[in-house]
């Protein structure tokens, strides 16, 4: 489904990607695990489109396009979705007029009938359960006064609202709390299914308790320097990153 | 050798004072003594603190003639722009007005015209200009305890194919505890740019309540227009200004509140693009203890447009307990485009609440890249954006058949990507 080649990206003149190759299956949950600063962010944001990243050298398809060349309207039409480590309070904006028209607009890229107002509700109801989200949440403007748990919540509940092919969560653990936590991994797993994928990024092992990865890949200085199953994870965890840093510094 | 310039340049105050000598049949001494005090101030130069932004002297000799020929204009445009709701219509044809095209619905609403008296508040050179030529005050009126059931509108039809100068003055009072609305705006038949000098005068008694709309949206109008809102005890009065369009638009507008208990919401909105320029000056002035004062105004401006605020705000001695706030907010989306802001408070009293804030700054990019994100087009989510941004300032308007003509005039400018 993703197929990530050698990849390099800059920020101003920072490089921080520095050849990443990664392969993603339909199927398949892929935790991208790393210390901070090692380029995980950066790769959620490069595949997610954002403009202040200058890729430089490398090649990305999804689903047997290439992503690159894509605005970040057309990524999301085409089936990619990004989950927010950050979402971003919108006053004004209500998060029911924004979640219909985000859903109708991909909708017709895929060629299906827009949703009315009534099936639009029906579907939305359906997938606020899945999440455990409130209407009354989003009855207001989008992400305004939110709390931590609150904003997350609502990026899986725009995920479930908007079927991806492939999600990627940008540190959705971070600042929530293990209720939360465990609310968000729910939907998330609810979510999977073997015509969808999913990327983790994640800096503690935390998350993947909930969310279990068929396999990790450790992120250091913009490559992908350690890739293994879910038990890479818990090797981690147990020995701290300076683990990677000592072993890539003999070799 | 110096060259000598063989362009002469015009002289605006020769070409009006032939257009006044012109009149002189017609003119009351009062209007005389206007006319003086107006030639005594002269036109504003950027040097002038109050039009330091707002090049009008150079406007005015580029595009208008100030001939009065009062040619008769010819009516080819619909006046009732708001489709759908019935209103009173006062209309004013190149600034005189017309019984023929008015129409008083409401038989509690009382229109006199009177010979145009000066006023204590033709100060501004521009409300001495009105007074010096206007062909007279047009006072509307509503007596105590009334809900006026339909708006005011209040017209002015520009031919310019008759003049291109207006000036059109007219007066409202409200009685006690009565409700009225008033919404103003211009329809030109325009080839050429027209200058409309308005004076308004709104005098809202005790426990009265005034909505006051005013709508620019006329592509050719280079105008100054002087609003004053006078406001007793306990009244209420919102005003809404929303300029989309025009050459050149130049509002003073004056809160007076001159009461207690009174609660005044000042809101406005400017959506430039291509060339326009849109001053707001407002002045807040609370003369009386425990009143409330509120403004908020807004401006988002493409291509080379030019934005500018200033708002006043006195609090005299004796207005203890006095709230007021005030906020200005701007979003640029060119390069081309400027604004420029200043809040200006004098506070007298010692026992007061006012604040004030301004921003100017470009769209918020984190915004549109998140609703993007979401598979919605660039176009698109800049629109939510801004049109989530403009709003607020419409938001507090009570008719439902206005505030939809607004939403509309407001989406439609928004969705122009130049």
């Amino acid at each position: 489904m993703l197929s990530i080649k050698n990849l390099h990206a800059k920020i101003e003149e920072k490089q921080i990607l520095n050849g990443i190759n990664l392969e993603v299956k339909a199927g398949e949950v892929h935790a991208i695990m790393g210390p901070n600063g090692s380029g995980k962010s950066t790769l959620a944001s490069v595949l997610a489109g954002r403009e202040e990243y200058e890729v430089t050298v490398g090649e990305v398809e999804f689903q047997g396009k290439n992503l690159l060349e894509m605005e970040p309207e057309e990524r999301a039409r085409e089936g990619v979705f990004m989950a927010f480590q950050y979402p971003v309070e919108i006053p004004g904006v209500s998060t029911i007029n924004f979640m219909k028209t985000a859903i109708n607009q991909i909708r017709t890229h895929r060629g299906q009938p827009t949703l009315d107002a009534v099936s639009f509700l029906q579907v939305m109801k359906e997938k606020m359960k899945l999440v455990e989200i409130d209407q009354s949440l989003l009855n207001r403007a989008l992400n305004e006064g939110f709390s931590g748990g609150e904003k997350k919540r609502n990026e899986i509940f725009q995920m479930a609202m908007l079927e991806p092919r492939l999600s990627i969560l940008d540190e959705t653990d971070s600042g929530l709390d293990i209720d939360a936590l465990r609310i968000v991994s729910n939907g998330v797993n609810k979510l999977r299914s073997k015509n969808n994928a999913t990327i983790v990024v994640t800096h503690y092992q935390r998350l993947l308790e909930y969310i279990v990865p068929d396999f990790v890949h450790v992120l250091y200085k913009g490559r992908i320097v350690k890739s293994g199953t879910k038990e890479l994870a818990l090797e981690l965890e147990a020995k701290g990153y300076d683990w990677i840093k000592n072993e890539l510094a003999l070799a | 050798m110096l060259m000598e310039t063989a362009v002469e340049k015009r002289n605006l105050l020769n070409d009006i004072t032939t257009a006044f000598a012109e009149r002189k049949s017609a003119v009351n001494s009062d209007q005389q003594t206007s006319f003086d005090l107006f030639l005594e101030k002269g036109l504003p130069s950027s040097k002038s603190e109050e039009y330091k932004f707002a090049p009008i002297a150079r406007t005015l000799e580029k595009s208008i003639q100030f001939t009065t020929s009062e040619a008769s204009a010819s009516i080819t445009k619909e006046l009732s722009i708001l489709s759908g709701l019935e209103t009173n219509l006062i209309v004013f044809v190149n600034g005189r007005f017309s019984q023929e095209q008015s129409r008083i619905i409401d038989r509690e609403l009382q229109l006199q015209r009177t010979g145009p008296a000066r006023m204590k508040e033709d100060i501004d050179p521009f409300s001495l200009l009105n007074h010096s030529f206007a062909n007279e005050t047009v006072a509307l009126s509503v007596e105590a305890n009334i809900e006026l059931a339909h708006p005011v509108v209040i017209a002015q039809y520009v031919d310019t194919t008759a003049d291109q100068f207006s000036n059109p003055r007219w007066t409202c009072n409200i009685g006690k505890s009565s409700n009225v609305a008033i919404i103003e705006y211009v329809v030109a038949n325009a080839g050429e740019p027209y200058f409309a000098n308005k004076h308004a005068s709104i005098s809202v008694a005790e426990n009265a309540g005034l909505e006051y709309i005013t709508l620019q949206a006329s592509a050719q109008e280079v105008s100054v227009n002087n609003s004053f809102i006078h406001l007793a005890s306990s009244a209420r009065a919102s005003s809404f200004t929303f300029t989309v369009d025009g050459q050149f638009v130049r509002n003073n507008l004056h809160m007076i509140i001159d009461g207690q208990g009174v609660d005044g919401h000042l809101y406005g909105l400017y959506l430039l693009s291509n060339q326009t320029l849109a001053d707001n000056h407002t002045v807040v002035d609370h003369r009386q203890p425990n009143s409330n004062s509120n403004e908020l105004y807004k401006g988002v401006m493409r291509g080379s447009s030019k934005g500018v605020f200033n708002g006043k705000i006195y609090v005299r001695p004796d207005a203890q307990k006095t709230n007021a706030f005030q906020s200005n907010r701007n979003i640029l989306l060119s390069d081309t485009a400027t604004v420029n802001t200043k809040p200006q408070l004098e506070i007298w009293a010692d026992d007061v609440k006012c604040s004030h804030g301004c921003t100017a700054g470009q769209l918020d990019e984190e915004a549109l890249f998140y609703l993007r994100s979401r598979g919605i087009s660039k176009d698109m989510a800049m629109g939510m954006i801004l049109y989530a941004f403009a709003a607020e300032t419409m938001a507090a308007i009570k008719n439902e058949t206005v505030k939809t003509f607004v939403d509309k005039l407001i989406s439609g400018k928004l969705q122009q990507t130049t």
